[in-house]
């Protein structure tokens, strides 16, 4: 029979087929779990996809047609770096940027940190026209104290043309004239341009840059002007393509979108597994029909084709249902919560929806690719079915092979093996490849695993147990099948309950550690928000502060390709009296009198700069800062769950002794015995001002920071849920397919005088017995999984390590839950047992 | 093993216009107004065309299907007066069935399917056991007793069967078609068997079958035929 007549005949055969599925709440839970699965997938992609698109054309704005873009992170770097950029023969056009976020006030109120951008008015609109302001107004910009601000700046802060505008950094005050409205390019960016000498005085920011936007001459390859610039350059300003920011940027949260769309797929695979399940009892349910469409002449592979079809069905409208929602999703969630799912990424950015037809016919195939795989051994199945065996209602009986052992281990093995490489593409491709193989090894394993414990277990004295364990061990391979979707479920939320309860406890033990202070104190308010030097002696100088320790953040570009690193400087003495840095590695001056002796002044590094850039105790490490080389050596290695691209501290004395900068971000402050906390709080927003200082005590931060945790794990306690929903109906559809097949047993046994109580009994007792070894299967791999997520997957996402803390109670109330769930499915799966249907499988021979 | 005591004097079982019809609203009537009667200790043939209803026959005798109206008596007890649980603990008790494919417990050993009816009822499985291998010995299988059906021949299996029908010391013995799976010398030499098993154990039997050849081996043959039992002419099959 050729293809096409095979495909001619399989109309009539899935005629034949339809309506026998039963079970229309199973088969709908099946396409509901693809739907969740896909509707994840596209939500997560949709969203950080126009978040990503957004930050990196905010953090480009005004590079327009730029080529290249001369920058040093966000502190500049000195503006005689400009005349060697603009003065290269290739260069046609070099537009010097200040770029910073301020304090501005029009009115009498409440300021607000605004975007201060400076350009060269005049040549703005050769690298974006859209920057360019009317001739008139970029005259005027030329003017000290001249101002234009952009409609929605203006609508924002109130102002118009003529006000007066209080542009507040860490040390000055100044006042701008608003001299124009930009024209509304529809961006609806917020903002105020000065010219770039304008701005750079009032930024205070005078002889330095943020950027330098440059053209090249037509015909100029940007690489061998990113060549002869690297060398003539000071050190640490890079010259990248525009794109690399938004390169940073997306790199930002790439682990994180990583991670969210694992989540998405296990829900996907999680549903191929319901489709598996609830396509088994199909098959199961039309065992008759189907052999007698075997007997017709419908041929083995029609077969196969008509199940796979249906399975293909399955997952086809799970995907449209689920697109459909994720899109929906994505479109809500922007609007409410902004492009990162308030993970914090990209808090400020203004993403707006848009389809993505990649990511739409990804997840429709992956989908739809799912719910076939999941359907694919129960259509074999069917396919094999014996037409002479079934018309009698008899069952063709599956030989075991010993395949699936060596298979299973060397899935295992592999697993193991792939959990010691190292990230692909800055991803942990391997763990997660690791997982999959780790729960594939398992089922592949599942059967041997399920007939040598059954093997092992010791025959019960009552008739029923007895008679139970007796079926379990004839019936081993398909107790097996039952099985797997329950062992996947608990294997997910036992891996997720140890990884997430690993991570809680690391990180509250952490803060613990990292907040010995009493109050800390943070700028907002961009520039606004630095610490002066007066401003720190104004705050040791209030009543009831003992100490003060300030810490200064500047980011530090290392590699073009990453997020720039921390480099936090602050007093070491003070940090080490109270145990302030959770040192894992290397010197640990914690609680000693001394620190460590070094060569270079010492660092501390985090443990991301051990992953990203190689980096252990000992190591020498050059930092470019202000044009110039930091040469430090590391002495110790910390835990930082804060910044998951890397941070080094130093001693503020180094600091400055290096660097003469006298600014400081943030401030740890100890307080005398006795003093209120509160009083204090109060005191310092008096004394430095409320607009450009955060204070909060150590708890309320704590407490921020965990609720912050939780609300970020929200999603993954959702789908664990689902999980277990879908393990037990996957428990429930096994049991149903094998009580369907095993009609003519309990036939025989009602015959024999057994109870219809009884005979659940007997099925309790197996439901009992395959959902706790397949429990005892699940979190015994849930947590070898946990282990993976927690030292690999998390270490090569986000940089850090955590304690492992097995939650015994909360694997045990699962455990309880799950036997519970699961017994109670097996029971009610044996209505369909134990009727009438049951006294006819034994009849239907005379 | 406790069974109930048989009435001193009247038949083992009393059929009376017994009326059954198939399952659904326009279900054929398939016994009608059916008259049986069987003493103690006999043992007694039903033959009949496909369809006939000697399998539903079985079945309300068994006490697994309810009859539509009629009466059907066993050792006095009024079947249809009996609430389910009483009408399986009669059916565990007093009555055995042997099926035409043998229907044991593939997972079970010979010895653990024989003793399987005893411990539904509530009997150590010492005992039970202790009792399959003394059926085990009668039914000439003394050395199989922890072979697994798989293993058995046909023959092997029907024994096994055979001797689990008997090993609660039934008042009657229900065989549907008992050697429609067996050659013919091993099926004659099954239902030998099984008369014989009978007969040491006083109890009666009631044997439904297409084969004239196995009828013969019963005191009296019926046909079933038209919804009723007729004594058997001497013609047909």
């Amino acid at each position: 029979m050729t293809t096409r007549e095979g495909l001619a005949h399989l109309r009539p055969l899935r005629v034949a087929l339809a309506g026998g599925q039963g079970q229309w709440g199973r088969q709908l839970m099946a396409v509901l779990a693809i739907a969740l699965g896909t509707a994840l997938g596209v939500a997560v992609n949709l969203i950080n996809g126009a978040a990503v698109d957004e930050f990196a054309a905010a953090a480009n704005q005004f590079g327009g047609a730029a080529d290249l873009s001369v920058s040093a992170g966000r502190d500049g770097f000195t503006d005689a770096v400009y005349p060697l950029v603009a003065a290269l023969p290739s260069v046609e056009v070099a537009n010097p940027v200040v770029d910073v976020t301020v304090l501005m006030r029009c009115h009498p109120g409440k300021a607000q940190g605004t975007r201060l951008l400076g350009l060269d008015v005049l040549q703005a609109g050769r690298i974006d026209p859209t920057a360019q302001p009317p001739a008139a107004l970029a005259r005027a910009l030329l003017n000290p104290g001249q101002a234009a601000i952009s409609q929605a700046a203006a609508a924002a802060l109130a102002c118009t043309t003529g006000d007066r505008l209080t542009l507040q950094t860490a040390d000055q005050t100044q006042i701008v004239t608003i001299a124009g409205l930009l024209p509304d390019d529809g961006s609806g960016r917020s903002f105020l341009l000065l010219d770039i000498g304008n701005a750079q005085e009032m930024a205070g920011m005078t002889g330095r840059l943020q950027r330098i936007d440059v053209r090249l001459r037509a015909g100029v390859t940007p690489g061998a002007v990113q060549a002869a610039l690297r060398t003539a350059l000071p050190a640490g300003v890079q010259v990248t393509p525009p794109g690399a920011t938004g390169t940073r940027t997306a790199t930002l949260s790439r682990a994180y979108r990583a991670n969210l769309t694992v989540l998405a797929l296990i829900a996907l695979f999680t549903g191929g597994f319901l489709v598996f399940t609830t396509q088994t009892l199909a098959v199961a349910r039309r065992h008759g029909r189907i052999g007698l469409m075997r007997a017709l002449g419908v041929e083995r592979r029609q077969v196969l084709l008509a199940i796979a079809l249906e399975g293909g069905q399955v997952g086809l409208a799970g995907s449209i249902l689920g697109i459909a929602l994720g899109t929906a999703v994505a479109a809500w969630a922007l609007a409410r919560f902004g492009g990162d799912l308030g993970a914090g990424y990209f808090s400020g950015s203004r993403a707006h929806f848009q389809l993505d037809p990649l990511v739409l016919l990804a997840f429709l195939l992956l989908g739809t690719g799912c719910a076939l795989a999941g359907c694919l051994l129960p259509a074999w199945q069917a396919a094999q079915t014996d037409p002479a065996l079934a018309l009698h209602g008899g069952r063709t009986e599956r030989q075991g092979r010993s395949v699936g052992l060596w298979l299973g281990g060397v899935m295992l093995l592999a697993g193991a093996l792939l959990c010691q490489a190292p990230p692909v593409l800055g991803l942990p491709l391997p763990g997660y490849l690791a997982i999959a193989l780790l729960l594939v090894g398992l089922l592949t394993l599942l059967p041997q695993l399920t007939g040598s414990i059954l093997r092992r277990l010791p025959t019960p004295a009552g008739v029923l147990p007895g008679l139970a364990l007796a079926g379990l061990r004839a019936r081993s391979r398909d107790a097996a099948l039952s099985l797997a979707t329950i062992v996947v479920a608990v294997s997910l939320v036992a891996a997720m309950l140890v990884m997430i309860g690993s991570f809680r406890l690391s990180l509250a033990q952490w803060l613990d550690q990292v907040l010995p202070a009493d109050l800390y104190l943070r700028g907002s308010g961009g520039l606004a928000g630095q610490l002066t030097p007066a401003a720190s002696d104004r705050l040791a100088a209030i009543p009831g502060v003992a100490a003060v320790d300030t810490l200064r953040s500047r980011p530090v570009l290392l590699r073009a390709d990453l997020p720039a690193v921390s480099l936090i400087s602050r007093n070491l003495a003070i940090a080490w009296q109270h145990h302030a840095i959770a040192v894992v590695e290397g010197a640990n001056p914690a609680g000693q009198g001394s620190a460590p002796t070094c060569a270079k002044p010492c660092a501390w590094i985090s443990e991301a700069m051990v992953d990203l850039y190689g980096l252990h105790p000992g190591s020498a490490l050059r930092l470019p800062l202000d044009g110039h080389w930091l040469d430090l050596q590391v002495a110790g290695v910390w835990r930082d769950y804060a910044r998951q691209f890397g941070a080094v501290v130093i001693d503020r004395a180094d600091y400055q002794r290096i660097t003469a900068d006298p600014l400081a971000d943030d401030a740890s402050v100890y307080l005398a015995p006795g003093v209120d906390a509160a009083a204090v709080a109060a005191a310092v927003q008096r004394t430095l001002g409320e607009d450009r200082f955060e204070v909060a005590e150590p708890t309320r931060i704590k407490t921020v920071s965990l609720q912050v945790f939780d609300r970020s794990f929200t999603v993954t306690y959702a789908l664990e849920g689902v999980a277990l929903l879908i393990g037990l109906l996957g428990i429930s559809a096994g049991f149903g397919a094998q009580i369907l097949a095993r009609r003519r047993e309990f036939g025989v046994l009602v015959h024999l005088g057994a109870t219809r109580q009884q005979i659940r009994y007997l099925v309790l007792w197996e439901g009992a017995l395959v959902s706790a070894i397949g429990i005892g299967i699940g979190v015994a791999s849930g947590i070898g999984i946990g282990l993976i997520l927690i030292h690999v997957i998390n270490r090569q996402s986000f940089h850090w390590s955590m304690e492992t803390h097995l939650p015994w109670t909360s694997l045990a109330a699962l455990g309880l839950l799950m036997q519970v769930a699961a017994s109670l499915a097996a029971v009610l799966s044996a209505r369909e047992g134990t009727g009438p249907e049951a006294l006819l499988a034994v009849r239907d021979d005379a | 093993m406790s069974s109930s005591p048989r009435p001193p004097t009247g038949p083992l079982l009393q059929v009376d216009g017994l009326c059954r019809r198939f399952e659904g609203p326009q279900g054929r009537a398939v016994l009608a107004d059916l008259d049986l009667s069987l003493a103690a200790g006999e043992y007694v043939a039903i033959m009949g065309p496909s369809g006939s209803g000697k399998s539903t026959l079985l079945n309300v005798l068994g006490g697994l299907l309810r009859p539509d109206a009629g009466v059907v008596r066993l050792e006095g007890t009024d079947l249809a007066t009996l609430p389910d649980a009483a009408l399986t603990r009669l059916r565990r008790r007093r009555i055995g069935f042997v099926f035409q494919a043998f229907h044991l417990l593939p997972h079970l050993s010979a010895a653990h399917n024989i003793a399987l009816p005893l411990q539904l009822d509530g009997v150590p499985r010492p005992q039970a056991l202790q009792r399959a291998a003394q059926l085990l010995e009668q039914v000439g299988l003394g050395g199989r007793r922890d072979a697994l059906p798989g293993e058995l021949s046909g023959g092997e299996v029907q024994r096994v069967a055979v001797a689990r029908a008997l090993a609660h010391r039934p008042a009657l013995v229900l065989a549907d078609e008992p050697t429609g799976n067996l050659d013919h010398g091993i099926g004659l030499r099954v239902l030998a068997l099984l008369r014989e098993q009978l007969g040491e154990a006083g109890g009666s039997g009631l044997l439904v079958t297409h084969s004239l050849e196995a009828a013969r081996t019963a005191d009296r043959i019926l046909m079933l035929r038209d919804g009723r039992l007729w004594p058997w002419d001497g013609e047909g099959g």
